[in-house]
């Protein structure tokens, strides 16, 4: 990466420079790497190494076509490959990570100009373009016995597929599904499944400063407080709410992706309104799109106003409290 | 509950040179005395004693400035500034002989025969000039006659290295003490606060012992947080007033000196010894062994370096000023009134990348900016822009450059656009 000499004042830093964030957003995926590779097997770590690799490989041979230093070792394209994986049920063709890596670094990241100026969160935008193109792939998925069974370098893989919790929940979920999911015991995406995995790696992120607590506090409260609202199904409302927290990918993605500096808002109101924003929406694509991945479309829509909500928030000559001397 | 405000920055360096004792520093070979706008008094070849009058004050405003050493006058020259500019320097030799120039007059009657004005005279006479806001006292009571409301001592030192406030208060806590007095005393005020940084347990119980009275003498206990000692910053965490842009803390009614100028008036009364010396902490990454000094007003970079034992092999550059604040001299650059610290540092280096909008630095800035689209600003040269984002309030403290993920000197591009920004203005 490159360096620069401190000639100003202040002669000092503070010492923690991007590679050093994004290291920390890598020792927090860990967990729900070890629990997928154990829950599904050895394919999910396949997956998540091809898709490592070929984001790397694209940024790296983005930098070279267009003759620009590498900024590879600023590890956010590892960090781009790692959440692009975890998103991908086990049962994806191999070539998928690499396709889905490829896309999120040579269309959505590079071309802005690199880290901290695309608009879209490129392991997100990655999976969406994924999705739409190959719904087949994401209609259902392998569970862990059947995942277990898979081999880790075949292309592709035929295997029997469950439908998604999601949608069981409306049915009422029992209390021994419900600490199944919390744990990760059930059929999901790689990474996503084990919530208390990730409450680990959100652990780790908010000690270390990585990330401040409100865009996942306010994304979850207001997707929990919005699903106990209005419960689908016959089942009670908590069952419910609880449910819709514990499936499909609003857990990963709140704690993850919606994190990521680079397409949130900058000040803590704004990344309130920002959580409150995507929490709802999320909630919404559930409800009445056909898209059960509410998460991933929602991100993408409320990455798409952060720059209002910059606007808004960012303090301004005179509308700020704060400043003035 | 200590003082605080919001943003700024907790180090988490512990400051070593607070537990050592203040080492006087007489025998430089040669001093650079600057004369600070003053018209030279002497010429080469004339002999001084230490504390004869080598540079006159053109106005009120501008004290005298005193020799700082015996022996003979080498050259009066005009040099170079490392923060701009250039200045006089009466350059002389020492003749360690350390004879004191005859005729000062040290006040013997009690504090109430004295007039205010006198006080004031004296502080003039004396040369007595603020570290703090770089201001000679007299002109700062002056402005202050009938204005100020009370007597802030600002003790804070949030910088990380600097000790000197810290080692005036307690190795002169009586003269502090004093000197404050015979400031409330010149301007008719109430009240002093002695404005320090809270856990400092062990000094806090040592000031304590020497205030007798506490409606007139106070402790108030700050956070830590850079930049507290900025004299701004500190008036709005203790007293919750805002100076205007621009202006000084006077503007809100407070008038704020530091430790060791209260105990230099003392001084300069009870003994009428004008100010000759200074004290500043020595230290940084790249000393042999820092050290707090107090040496003789011209001391050069170089004798001092070489009285901390030299330097590492690591170093890079001398910085006056605070490591947040302060800016890089050369060897040949040479102690003034206004320097608290004189810091020899490694080069420091930070990892750079684009602006990843994490926010930090907003978090960070005390006065409640967004540097980062300051410096974005700064960085493609649209100064209007920045400074209609505020940039005219930035205290410069450093503290968003420093918590920067991506290494942006953001500090120093708001300065540039400070800078470019009002010559754009004034051409237009
Ligand atoms: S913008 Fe200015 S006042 Fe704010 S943190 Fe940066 S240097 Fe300090
Ligand atoms: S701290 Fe640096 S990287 Fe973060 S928002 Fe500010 S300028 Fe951008």
């Amino acid at each position: 990466m490159s360096k620069r000499s401190i000639k100003n004042a202040p002669f000092i830093h503070g010492g923690v420079g991007a590679s050093a964030i994004m290291r920390d957003v890598i020792i927090a995926l860990i967990p729900a790497l070890i629990w997928s590779v154990y829950i599904f097997g050895f394919r999910a770590l396949t997956i998540t190494v091809l898709s490592v690799a070929s984001t790397v490989l694209t940024e790296l041979i983005f930098c070279k076509a267009t003759k620009k230093e590498s900024t590879v070792s600023d590890l956010s394209a590892v960090v781009t490959g790692l959440i692009l994986a975890f998103c991908l049920p086990v049962t994806a063709p191999l070539w998928m990570p690499i396709l889905g890596g490829a896309f999120a670094i040579g269309v959505v990241k590079m071309p802005f100009g690199g880290l901290g100026k695309n608009f879209l969160n490129p392991a997100l935008a990655g999976k969406a373009f994924l999705l739409l193109s190959f719904p087949k792939v994401f209609s259902g998925y392998a569970s862990p016995a059947t995942a277990r069974g898979l081999s880790p370098f075949a292309i592709s893989v035929k295997a029997k597929l469950v439908p998604s919790l999601l949608g069981a929940v409306e049915d009422g979920v029992d209390n021994n599904t419900l600490v199944d999911m919390f744990y990760g015991n059930m059929a999901g995406c790689i990474g996503e499944v084990s919530k208390l995995c990730i409450i680990l790696g959100l652990l780790y992120l908010l000690i270390r400063r990585v990330i401040s607590w409100q865009i996942p506090v306010a994304y979850l409260s207001v997707f929990f407080i919005l699903a106990f609202s209005f419960p689908r199904g016959m089942d009670e409302a908590m069952n419910f709410a609880i449910a819709s927290l514990l499936c499909g990918s609003v857990a990963f993605a709140s704690v993850f992706v919606a994190t990521d500096p680079v397409t949130s808002p900058m000040t803590s109101v704004g990344k309130i309104i920002y959580g409150v924003l995507c929490g709802g929406l999320t909630l919404l694509f559930r409800y009445f799109g056909s898209a059960e991945e509410g998460a991933v479309y929602a991100i993408l829509v409320a990455n798409t106003l952060v720059f209002y909500i910059d606007k808004l928030t960012c303090p301004k000559k005179s509308g700020g409290v704060k400043i003035g001397n | 509950m200590a003082y605080s405000f919001s943003g700024g920055i907790s180090l988490k360096t512990e400051n070593k040179t607070r537990a050592l004792p203040t080492k006087p520093f007489a025998e430089p070979a040669l001093v650079a005395v600057p004369l600070s706008g003053c018209l030279p008094a002497v010429s080469a070849g004339d002999f001084v004693d230490i504390g004869t009058c080598i540079g006159f004050g053109k106005t009120e405003d501008c004290p005298p400035v005193h020799a700082s050493v015996s022996g003979t006058v080498v050259s009066v020259e005009r040099r170079p500034l490392d923060k701009g500019g250039e200045d006089t320097f009466v350059v002389i030799k020492n003749d360690c002989r350390h004879t004191v120039v005859s005729g000062l007059d040290p006040i013997s009657k009690p504090l109430w025969e004295i007039k205010p004005e006198e006080i004031i005279a004296r502080a003039r006479n004396a040369g007595i000039v603020d570290a703090g806001s770089g201001k000679s006292l007299a002109s700062i009571l002056r402005a202050a006659v009938g204005k100020a409301k009370r007597l802030v001592i600002n003790c804070t030192e949030s910088q990380g290295y600097e000790s000197i406030s810290y080692r005036v208060m307690a190795e002169q806590t009586e003269a502090v003490i004093k000197g404050a007095k015979l400031i409330i005393y010149a301007l008719g005020l109430r009240k002093a606060d002695l404005v320090i940084e809270e856990k400092k347990d062990k000094l806090i119980a040592k000031i304590e012992e020497h205030i007798t009275d506490k409606a007139l003498v106070d402790i108030k206990q700050t956070t830590s947080k850079h930049p507290i000692s900025v004299d701004n910053r500190l008036i709005y965490a203790v007293y919750g007033k805002r100076v205007p842009l621009g202006g000084s803390p006077l503007d809100a009614g407070y008038v704020v000196i530091r430790p060791e100028t209260a105990a230099n008036l003392y001084r300069a009364l009870s003994t009428g010894m004008p100010m000759i010396h200074k004290r500043v902490t020595v230290s940084g990454d790249s000393i042999k062994t820092p050290l707090n000094l107090i040496v003789p007003v011209g001391t050069s970079v170089k004798d001092i370096a070489e009285l901390c034992g030299g330097t590492k092999k690591r170093f890079k550059r001398a910085v006056k000023g605070g490591v947040f604040t302060g800016y890089a001299v050369g060897e040949n650059a040479v102690i003034e009134k206004t320097d608290d610290s004189l810091l020899f540092l490694s080069s420091v280096k930070a990892e750079r990348s684009g602006c990843v909008r994490c926010g930090k630095c907003i978090d960070a800035c005390p006065v409640g900016l967004t540097p980062s689209l300051l410096a974005a600003y700064g960085e493609k040269g649209l100064y209007s822009e920045g400074l209609s984002l505020g940039a005219e309030h930035c205290i410069g403290c450093g503290c968003c450059a420093y918590v920067c993920p991506s290494g942006i000197p953001i500090t120093a591009l708001i300065k540039k656009t400070l800078k470019e920004g009002r010559t754009e203005d004034e051409q237009a």
